[in-house]
This record gives C-alpha cells, sequence and structure tokens, in this order.
C-alpha cells in the first residue's frame, strides 16, 4: 500500500521533472530561434513592441543585402578555409603524436607527454601578445597562416586522439609488425583507420573551435577582405546604426553552419566531450 | 645483442619523428610566448621601444582602479556562473538518465548548442533581447509587470544579464559529461539505497552528489577557467560598460594592448590572470579531490 502511494509520488515528481527540464531546454534555444525568425523579418517588424512571434511577413532581403553590400562571400570563404586548415593539420600533428604516446616506448616519453599537457591548463589569451609579437616578426598578422599556426598546437587534441589510440589493441600493430609493414604504413593503413572515430570527433571539434575563434582573429586580421563570419558580423553591429533583421541575419550565417553540424554529428560531440573528461 | 641496440635506436627515432611536429608548435606558440610574457611583464614594451622597468607595470597595475574593478568583475562572474552551471548540470543530468535515448539525446543537444554557435552571433542576438527600446526582454518584464530599467544600463542587471549569457553557454558540456558518468553509477547502489527506504532527493544527495565529486571537480575547474575569460559578451553587448561596471580582466589585457597600445601592462595583466586562474585551479583541486571509487 505505501509503496504504491510512494512509487505514484515519484511516478508523479519524475514527470513534473522532465517536462521542466525540456521546457528549459527549448527555453535554452529560444535566442537561437529569435535569431533566425528575426533574419526574415523586416527591420521594421523586427522593431515592433510588441513583437512578433513568427516572421508574418517572411523576407529574404536582408540575406541577398547582407551578400549584396558587405563582404560577406568572402568573410564565409575564409571561415570555411580557415576552418578546414586548421582541422586538417590539427588532425595530423595529433594523431601521429598520438600514436607515438600512446603505443610506443622512448626515453622522456612521460615527461614530454606532462609538458605538453600543461598546456591544456595554460589560457592562450595571456600569450596573446607575445604570439601578435611572434606573428609582426615573421610578416603573417594578417594572413592566413597567422590565424591557422597557433591554433594547429592544441593539447587537447592531442590528448584525446592518445586516449582513443590507446584502445587500440597491441595484437594488432603487432601483426603489421610482422608482415613487415614499415612504420609509416603501420600508422597510415591501421592507425589512421581504426581510429578514425577519434580523429573524426577531433576534426568536429577543432573546425567548430576554429570557425567559433574570435579573440585571435580580433587580433591578427586587420583588414576586411581577411575577416572571419564572427568578426564580419561584430563590424556589421560596430559600424553604423545597425539594422536589426540584418545582423540577425548576419548572424544565422554565422550559426547555422555549426547547427548544422552538431544535427550531423552530435554521437561525435558527445563522444568526444566524454573522452576528453575521463582521466586516461 | 648489437643488432638490437640499433632496433631500439631506430624505434625511438621513429616515436621522435612522430612527436616532433607537436613538440615544434608547442614549443613555438605556448612555451615560448608563454616565458615571453613574463618577460614582456617586466618591460615598458610598445612594439617599437622596450624598455626594462622591473616590477613598475606589476605596481601601477595595483594602483590602477579599472583594472581593480575588471578583478571584481570578473569575480562576480564567476561566483554567477560556476556554481548555477553546476548545480544546474546535475540536476538536469539526474532528471533525463533514466529517460529514453531520444529524450537524452534531446534535451542534450538543446543544452549543448548554444555552445557550438559562435558567441559573437549569441551576443548579437541577446543584444537584440535586452535593448531597452525595441527588445523582448523590455516587454517580458513589463508583462511581469517588473519596473523599467535599463538591463545593460545599470551595472547589477547588467552583470546578472551577461553572466546568464554566459551561463546559457557553459551547461551543455556538464550535462553531456554528467550523464556520461552517471551511466557509470552502479544500479545495485540506488536499489539498496530504496531498500533501505531513502527518498530520491536523498539518494540524489547522499549516492549522486558523492560519487560524482570527481567529474564535478574537473567540471568546475574548466567552467572555472573559461569564466575567468569571459570576453566576447562583454566587448560586444556592453564594451565594459556602464563606466566599467561589467569590464573584466580580459577586456582590460586587450584595450591595454590592442586600443591603448601598451604591451608591457597587457602582458602584465596576462599574468596576473593566469596567476589567478592558477591559484583559484589549486585551491579547487584541494577542496574538491579525493579518492573515490564504485
Amino acid at each position: 500500500m505505501s509503496t504504491k502511494k510512494n512509487s505514484k509520488r515519484k511516478c508523479v515528481s519524475y514527470t513534473v521533472g522532465i517536462i521542466v527540464v525540456i521546457a528549459l531546454a527549448l527555453i535554452n534555444l529560444f535566442p537561437i530561434y529569435w535569431m533566425i525568425s528575426g533574419s526574415f523579418k523586416t527591420n521594421a517588424a523586427a522593431r515592433k513592441i510588441p513583437p512578433q512571434w513568427f516572421p508574418l511577413t517572411p523576407t529574404l532581403e536582408n540575406y541577398t543585402e547582407l551578400f549584396k553590400a558587405n563582404s560577406a562571400v568572402r568573410w564565409t570563404f575564409n571561415s570555411f578555409v580557415i576552418a578546414i586548415v586548421t582541422m586538417i593539420l590539427v588532425c595530423f600533428v595529433s594523431s601521429m603524436a598520438g600514436y607515438a604516446f600512446a603505443k610506443k616506448n622512448f626515453p622522456f616519453k612521460n615527461i614530454i607527454f606532462w609538458i605538453l599537457m600543461s598546456g591544456m591548463m595554460v589560457p592562450y589569451q595571456i600569450m596573446l601578445i607575445p604570439l601578435f609579437k611572434l606573428m609582426s616578426v615573421w610578416h603573417m598578422v594578417n594572413t592566413y597562416a597567422g590565424v591557422v599556426l597557433p591554433a594547429i598546437a592544441f593539447p587537447f587534441g592531442l590528448f584525446l586522439i592518445r586516449q582513443f589510440i590507446q584502445t587500440i589493441p597491441n595484437e594488432l600493430l603487432e601483426a603489421a609488425r610482422i608482415d613487415g609493414c614499415s612504420e609509416i604504413r603501420t600508422f597510415a593503413n591501421i592507425v589512421i583507420p581504426v581510429s578514425m572515430p577519434g580523429i573524426a570527433a577531433l576534426a568536429i571539434f577543432s573546425f567548430v573551435n576554429s570557425w567559433n575563434d574570435y579573440l585571435w582573429q580580433l587580433v591578427i586580421i586587420k583588414s576586411n577582405e581577411m575577416k572571419t563570419l564572427p568578426l564580419g558580423v561584430a563590424s556589421l553591429q560596430a559600424s553604423r546604426i545597425p539594422n536589426i533583421s540584418s545582423l540577425m541575419a548576419g548572424a544565422s550565417v554565422a550559426s547555422i553552419p555549426m547547427i548544422i553540424i552538431f544535427i550531423l554529428f552530435q554521437k561525435y560531440f558527445t563522444k568526444g566531450i566524454t573522452m576528453g573528461a575521463v582521466k586516461g | 645483442m648489437d643488432k638490437s641496440i640499433v632496433a631500439n635506436m631506430k624505434r625511438n627515432v621513429w616515436a621522435y619523428t612522430f612527436i616532433l611536429p607537436s613538440v615544434i608548435l608547442f614549443g613555438v606558440f605556448y612555451l615560448f610566448p608563454f616565458f615571453d610574457s613574463f618577460k614582456l611583464s617586466f618591460y615598458d614594451y610598445k612594439l617599437i621601444n622596450a624598455d626594462f622597468i622591473g616590477l613598475k607595470n606589476y605596481t601601477d597595475l595595483l594602483k590602477n582602479e579599472e583594472f581593480i574593478k575588471s578583478i571584481v568583475n570578473t569575480f562576480l562572474f564567476v561566483v554567477c556562473v560556476v556554481p548555477s552551471t553546476i548545480i544546474f548540470s546535475i540536476i538536469v543530468s539526474s532528471i533525463i538518465i533514466d529517460k529514453s535515448e531520444f529524450t537524452r539525446s534531446f534535451v542534450r543537444g538543446a543544452f549543448y548548442i548554444p555552445a557550438v554557435v559562435s558567441f559573437v552571433a549569441l551576443s548579437i542576438v541577446w543584444g537584440w533581447i535586452f535593448n531597452p527600446v525595441s527588445g523582448l526582454g523590455q516587454y517580458i518584464m513589463q508583462i511581469l509587470g517588473i519596473e523599467y530599467v535599463d538591463i545593460l544600463g545599470n551595472r547589477g542587471s547588467a552583470i546578472i544579464a551577461l553572466s546568464f549569457v554566459v551561463f546559457t553557454t557553459a551547461i551543455g558540456q556538464p550535462i553531456v559529461v554528467y550523464t556520461a558518468a552517471l551511466g557509470g553509477i552502479p544500479e545495485s547502489l540506488y536499489e539498496a539505497a530504496g531498500i533501505d527506504g531513502a527518498s530520491g532527493i536523498q539518494r540524489f544527495l547522499k549516492i549522486t552528489v558523492p560519487l560524482l565529486r570527481p567529474t564535478t571537480l574537473f567540471l568546475a575547474m574548466i567552467c572555472t577557467i573559461n569564466t575567468f575569460q569571459t570576453f566576447v559578451v562583454v566587448q560586444l553587448l556592453t564594451a565594459g560598460g556602464p563606466n566599467g561596471g561589467t569590464s573584466t580582466i580580459l577586456f582590460q589585457l586587450y584595450r591595454t594592448a590592442f586600443e591603448y597600445n601598451n604591451f608591457g601592462l597587457a602582458s602584465t595583466i596576462g599574468i596576473i590572470l593566469f596567476m589567478i586562474i592558477l591559484v583559484i585551479s589549486l585551491v579547487q583541486y584541494k577542496v574538491l579531490s579525493t579518492d573515490v571509487e564504485y
């Protein structure tokens, strides 16, 4: 009798709990809805109070204006180039080192590994000035190389890949060695394919990171032509009396690719986040 | 014998070759800048000339009211964001843990999406919501019968508003990590507690929370480090205003370097930020770390 009552009460509180959580989840998404729906409103409609909850007279004007009047096409191109190049290099460099740290024994291995990992504790922002100085000396201010190079050193990426490669059975690598595979072939034909899920997680992380980076790009990019989407959109806000709905169009263009990537690859995000969180 | 030494050396050479790119990149883009930052903090450095001035940057900063204010603001952000993020995430995760896979991934996704969306885009939409004339925030406050305030125009409300924006981007990761960690707690523990007559809340406080302590430590440290680096929302929503009321350490660093061109002083700000983060992380580690096994 009492257990029955208890379980009924439990059931009610469980249902209430999950409903509240789902409601909060939707509220958390609301700003993104507001941004995207705002991008389809006319500027007058966007300024209306009480607000229009849906764009009643949807228009694509903000997008055509954004891409015509500004360098938004170039910004989008820059964002993609920078994010893709960073992603490829991060994955390449991290999986090479991750493999060595996971599967090889060599003098000073642990010391070197932990020195590299200490980078995770140091926010790169405090190195902003020396990095900028370095890039000035190398004449890389306002270049793709200047944006990308410092981002390739990504201790978290190395950590993630090492965690993943550690789970590959040694027998597999042993077998390759017995078959007379060279080191490079073992790496390219066995380690890389087997660790693809881990590399994919890292690829997505570094792509999103690079796409959303702001501070370093703000410092190193000087011309309008070299701006990435976040920088370009931020400059729209600063430049003139901002037209709200076209600002929202800019913000949407900067966000929607990441939302799509997230929805397509949610599995990898979850994997990357949890793998990075579990101590090795 | 000789042969094995040669083979061993060859193996080491290969291993070093594999780590070489990472080591070089790390040296050039972490180690060198890190030590350079320390060095620059003792210089009057304005990109053209550099004069050694010892600790003058440090003493100047300690006397600089604007900078002290930015430290206070940064701590306020941390206090507003970190505990709320941790508590919120742990509750949400323990509510969704026994739900269907679909519900779990929907909730996780909905809370995580703001973290993958460009912070600039989010700041811009929040800027509109907080707009005193055409913002949704004003409208909602009106409906709720709250007196008109310019949300970003007052220090108190601005700090709360910015913290809230940071919070919405901060909860995604902990929710994912907590749900994963909760999955690792054996069901038998809860069953045993259930037999002993423990209520849901008791079980949450007596089993879930203590067992998640290592995870909480990790997440609290990450969240603290991230919040200490609050920059984008401040730059785009308030530009540090009103009257320096929302300026953060990193915002001061950026301004000092790239608006006032005082790179030496800015490096000093960076070093102080690093020291604060280091000390706070160590304190958190001491307070929260225990060896939990289950």
